[in-house]
Formats: C-alpha cells, sequence, structure tokens
C-alpha cells in the first residue's frame, strides 16, 4: 500500500481525473473531498458493504419466498 | 424474446422491458444487461433478470407504494450519469430483500435503482441522505414468536 502525509488543504492526484483534498482534520477524523468524473462511483466503505451485502441477500430469495411474500403484501392492500 | 431464467423458467420478455447497467450493481458489477420483468403471479414484485447469468435476478419493488413520503434526491453528477435532460424525471426502484420464508421483506431506499425510462439505462444510487435505510421493512411476521426461554430453569 502507497502511504503519503498531507497537511491540510494539501491534495493527492489519482491518474488524470481524480483528486482528493484534505479539507478538514479534527479530533481523529479527518474530511476529504473528492473529485472524480460521474463513472467513478465513490462510497463510505462501511456502506459500500452494506449494500454489497444486501444486494446479495436479494438474489438468494427463492421463488416460493417470493410468492409468499407478494401474497402477504396483496393481504395487507400493499399490492 | 425469450430469455431463460433458473427462478422462472422461461419467460417472454418485451424489449421495452430491456435495462443497460453501466456499472451492473454493487457487488454484481459484471452483470450489465437485464430485463425488468413483470410476472402475475409474483404482483407487486417485479424481477431484474439477468441476461448473462439465467440465475441471477433481484425481486424489485416500487418504492413509492410502501413509503409515500419518499423523496430520493439525485445529486447532478448522478443526473448527469444517466444522461438526464432537465425536467426529466427519473423512475425508482427498491431492490427487496425477502427472508423468513416470505414472511418478512425490507426494502432498500438508501441505494435505489434509478432508470431513465426512455433511455433504458440504469444505475445503482446511493443517496447521501442517511435518513432513506438499506434495510427499511415492509413485511414483517404479524407477532414475533416470544423467546423460547424457561423462567422455571434458573
Amino acid at each position: 500500500m502507497l502511504v503519503l502525509s498531507r497537511k491540510l488543504g494539501e491534495n493527492i492526484r489519482i491518474g488524470d481525473e481524480i483528486k482528493v483534498i484534505v479539507l478538514d482534520v479534527r479530533g481523529g477524523q479527518v474530511k476529504l473531498g473528492i473529485e472524480a468524473p460521474h463513472t467513478v462511483q465513490v462510497h463510505r466503505q462501511e456502506i459500500y458493504l452494506r449494500i454489497q451485502e444486501a444486494n446479495r441477500r436479494a438474489a438468494s430469495a427463492p421463488p416460493a419466498w417470493l410468492g409468499t411474500a407478494s401474497q402477504g403484501l396483496r393481504q395487507q392492500g400493499l399490492g | 424474446m425469450k430469455i431463460h431464467t433458473a427462478t422462472l423458467g422461461v419467460v417472454e420478455a418485451a424489449p421495452e422491458s430491456f435495462l443497460t447497467l453501466p456499472d451492473g450493481l454493487i457487488g454484481f458489477e459484471e452483470h450489465k444487461e437485464f430485463a425488468l420483468l413483470e410476472l402475475a403471479d409474483y404482483r407487486p414484485f417485479r424481477w431484474l433478470q439477468s441476461f448473462s447469468d439465467p440465475g441471477l435476478s433481484f425481486p424489485v419493488l416500487d418504492p413509492h407504494a410502501f413509503v409515500p413520503a419518499y423523496e430520493p434526491s439525485l445529486s447532478e453528477a448522478d443526473r448527469a450519469g444517466l444522461g438526464f435532460d432537465p425536467g426529466e424525471t427519473p423512475l425508482f426502484y427498491a431492490i427487496a430483500t425477502v427472508e423468513d420464508a416470505g414472511k418478512s421483506v425490507t426494502i432498500n431506499l438508501r441505494a435505489p435503482l434509478v432508470v431513465h425510462p426512455t433511455r433504458r439505462i440504469a444505475r445503482q444510487v446511493v443517496l447521501a441522505d442517511s435518513r432513506w435505510e438499506i434495510q427499511h421493512p415492509i413485511l414483517e411476521r404479524a407477532r414475533r414468536a416470544a423467546p423460547a426461554r424457561a423462567k422455571a430453569s434458573h
């Protein structure tokens, strides 16, 4: 892993199009500004992992469960 | 066009149901071509079915049917990424997680599938607003079984 030290207001370039700026450092927390093309997805790691896990679980539901769930939703007038 | 699915068998998919996800879904980036299928037996669910993998599909729901106050706010970058012109309205779908043999359902409001209705391009967008939950419950077991703990045994 590349390790770089940066001061407040300094930045890091990743390739031609991505810039990461140190905006604030306070009490063990670093605020970063990220400039990247909109084709590059930028996420907080923990959010990314939770969404990945939710997607995995969504993809693994057997059709029979979907059938039961769709009946349940229709019975509640939600369908 | 007929497409093969592991879960639903062979189903007919109209070209209007095709969706391209240039980035795939989070954790499933390699799958980019899908059909959004509606099957009467599974209403109100729709199936986001991969073309490249018959075994890969995601149940999705219209989030507004369950959370009328849902107002996802897209950034300009998100809108530009999907090719929206000013005034064009995106369609939102929430990916649904069905568990407990179908007795519990949650929907992902934090990272909806955002669809450009005419270009048929979609992206899973992670909203900045943490008010929207990744697992928002819409169907729960009517009554949770009481914990099977015998007081007398202590």
